[in-house]
């Protein structure tokens, strides 16, 4: 053991209450920093995987016509091509199984499902409701929306004529399992649906309006000639799905290609925001563990200034003087994180295990993250030791001969 | 005798604005292996000549040489270590660390030298010393459970580790009745003649200062007396000191 290292382990040990102290004291800080970081963590995780989990991460439209330009006539009225076609189709993907094959080879892509998407109203008993048919390839639609899953009566898709329809809308409409119903698209089209199942997705705006078909059988009853509305994807990484979407964005054109971040603009808004006022509370916590160091240790150099000026008489150098404060801080802080860490992860399991819904199940998956803990420990270290710099700055400026002469 | 340490016009002078001299140029050649005492009058200036011979305070003008080489140019850490490798210090009020057991507190000067922890030998040696000083049977108590007297003899233990040719002590038996400090001079006086360290020693004791080699007596900053009494009888020294003739007791 070195001399510094051996003076700083005594000096700490002979205050041993302002010791313990203090290293309870950056122990509760660092506590917070790590609970309210785990708590921040599985709340963002939480609230994301509720907004992107079962939806697509990337959308591929067709483009949107633009307007029609308008045409002025030699009377000087003005018309618009519009008047003069007589229907104007929502655009439709044609090529979308040749664009399918080049998605794939772009990397971080692991969902690809091709869409129909479709307005229309189902009609019982005299009631009509209005609805989005949805034409899925079940198999793939399914690693996105998860449907067959959360069928709650009947069973899982298996094409021809049968439908999944969401649970409100079979509550509003007293539907069961295997009912006929009459189902009209918005350009007219009519067919009879068999009730194969009825599903929540815990989502009251697409359990009152989703029904579900196959996307061959939409195809057909929206005339699309066997094209698709959208295709829809999921990417590995949902923050790289923005960098997806522009690379996609480069490759295809005549597309609009989105990412869940664009159509949640608000959402990452505020998460940003909540992460901004976290890391500012973490910062605070951060600097008042810092100044409770600094301000223990100022004392502590004033209590040892006798020390060290019998310790300088005795030929010590300056530098390994103040490194006995710096050692201190060091110590101080990484023994105090170190069980403030301990402290803080207990907190977040004591949180996890008695802070429960109604379905007994924790408010939201919270993960310990090791590597954190490891950020926290280190900032917090390198802020004590740094603490310690004024210290030892004062023990390295004090002269012997004031502790010499006074006594 | 080979010069140890040589004072040549050493003033020292506190204060900006009123300047107060506490030395004025001191004039002092010490030999190696001499046992001398300083007397003097409170603020006649002891101390600061104490402090200044021992490097702790620069002297405002002058010079100071030790073994012929001049150290008052010397930067802090320099003289840390000079002061580490040749000086050992008693002081007034025994400055042990109160957080370092006896042993320990002996063995700071070989910590700092070696900047790690001593090795056996240096043990061995510190418990000699602890022998040779009468604290044994205290060698792994804290300073708080010693009395006065032990504590000033395991501040005298640690002056010694590092072999210093010169130990510099203020007082040292300033705060102990006469008994103890009889007790700490016969120590200080046997090692003196054992292993031939110089001691430079500031007292107020008369009797003490008699048995010196050598004693000079401070005033206002300047060698008013500077008496050698290797040169004559140990009946006629002691006269020279004895209170009749004693300019010091005079003033007291
Ligand atoms: N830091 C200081 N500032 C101003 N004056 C001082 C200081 N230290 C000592 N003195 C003055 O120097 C003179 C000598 O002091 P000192 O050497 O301590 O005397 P002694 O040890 O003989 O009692 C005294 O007049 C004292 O007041
Ligand atoms: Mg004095």
């Amino acid at each position: 053991m070195s001399l510094n290292v051996m003076l700083a382990l005594k000096f700490l040990k002979s205050g041993r209450n302002q010791t313990i102290l203090i290293i309870l004291g950056i122990a509760v800080g660092i506590s917070i920093l790590v609970f309210i970081g785990a708590l921040i963590d599985g709340l963002q995780k939480d609230l994301i995987d509720g907004t992107v989990g079962n939806t697509p991460h990337i959308i591929i439209d067709p483009s949107q016509e633009k307007p029609t330009p308008q045409i002025q006539a030699n009377d000087g009225t003005i018309y618009n091509r519009k008047t003069i076609n007589t229907y104007r189709r929502t655009p439709t993907i044609s090529g979308w199984k040749q664009d399918i094959s080049l998605i794939e080879k772009n990397k971080g892509i692991i969902t690809i499902s091709p869409a129909v998407i479709g307005a229309g109203f189902i009609s019982k008993g005299g009631i009509n409701k209005s609805v989005v048919i949805r034409g899925l390839n079940i198999n793939e639609g399914d690693k996105i929306y998860d449907i067959t899953r959360r069928v709650i009566k009947g069973e899982g898709l298996s094409g021809s004529n049968n439908i999944l329809i969401g649970s409100s809308l079979a509550n509003d409409l007293d539907i069961s399992i295997n009912d006929i119903v009459n189902i009209t698209t918005n350009n007219g089209n009519q067919d009879l649906y068999n009730i194969q199942g009825i599903f929540d997705l815990e989502n009251e705006a697409l359990n009152n309006s989703w029904i579900v078909m196959d996307i061959g059988r939409a195809q057909k009853f929206f005339n699309l000639d066997g094209n698709i509305s959208t295709i829809e994807l999921q990417v590995e990484d949902i923050f790289m799905a923005t960098s997806i979407a522009n690379n996609l964005k480069g490759q295809f054109k005549g597309y609009d290609i989105k990412s869940w971040q664009e159509n949640n603009q608000q959402l990452l808004t505020a998460l940003n925001s909540q992460s901004s006022s976290t890391l500012l509370i973490q910062v605070f916590v951060l600097i008042a563990v810092t100044l409770g160091i600094a301000s223990v240790l100022a004392i502590s150099v004033i209590q040892k200034s006798k020390q060290i000026g019998i310790l300088k008489a005795m030929g010590i150098k300056t530098k390994n003087a103040s490194s006995i404060f710096l050692l201190q801080g060091f110590i101080l802080g990484f023994l105090g994180s170190l069980i403030g860490s301990g402290f803080g992860s207990f907190l977040t399991l004591i949180f996890v295990t008695f802070v429960k819904n109604e379905k007994n199940e924790p408010l939201f998956p919270i993960e310990i993250s090791f590597n954190y803990i490891l950020t926290v420990i280190i900032i917090a270290t390198i802020a004590t030791t740094l603490a310690a710099a004024f210290p030892a700055r004062r023990s390295a400026k004090l002269d012997p001969i004031e502790v010499i002469r006074n006594g | 005798m080979d010069s140890l340490v040589k004072l040549s016009n050493i003033t020292k002078e506190y204060g900006t604005k009123i300047k107060t001299k506490a030395l004025d140029k001191i004039n002092l050649e010490i030999l190696e292996g001499e046992f001398l005492s300083i007397i003097g009058q409170s603020g006649s200036g002891k101390s600061t000549l104490l402090n200044i011979m021992g490097t702790l305070d620069r002297p405002t003008d002058g010079e100071l040489l030790f073994k012929g080489s001049k150290i008052s140019r010397l930067n802090d850490d320099a003289l840390a270590n000079f002061r580490n490798n040749n000086l050992g210090f008693v002081f007034q009020f025994h400055h042990l660390l109160p957080e370092l057991s006896v042993l320990e507190n002996v063995l700071i000067p070989a910590w700092i030298t070696f900047e790690k922890k001593p090795t056996a030998t240096i043990i061995d040696r510190a418990k000699e010393l602890i022998v040779l000083v009468g604290v044994e049977n205290r060698v792994n108590n804290k300073p708080n459970e010693l009395s006065g007297g032990q504590r000033q003899r395991v501040a005298i233990a640690r002056s010694l580790l590092n072999n210093p040719s010169l130990v510099l002590a203020d007082e040292p038996t300033g705060n102990l009745d006469s008994d103890a400090s009889d007790n700490i001079y016969e120590l200080l006086r046997t090692i003196n003649k054992e292993l031939n360290t110089t001691f430079i020693i500031v007292t107020h004791d008369m009797h003490i200062a008699a048995k010196a080699d050598r004693v000079i007596e401070i005033k206002d900053g300047e060698i008013v007396r500077d008496v050698s009494n290797r040169s004559k009888a140990e009946e006629e020294a002691f006269k020279e000191f004895s209170p009749k003739n004693c300019l010091y007791c005079k003033s007291l």
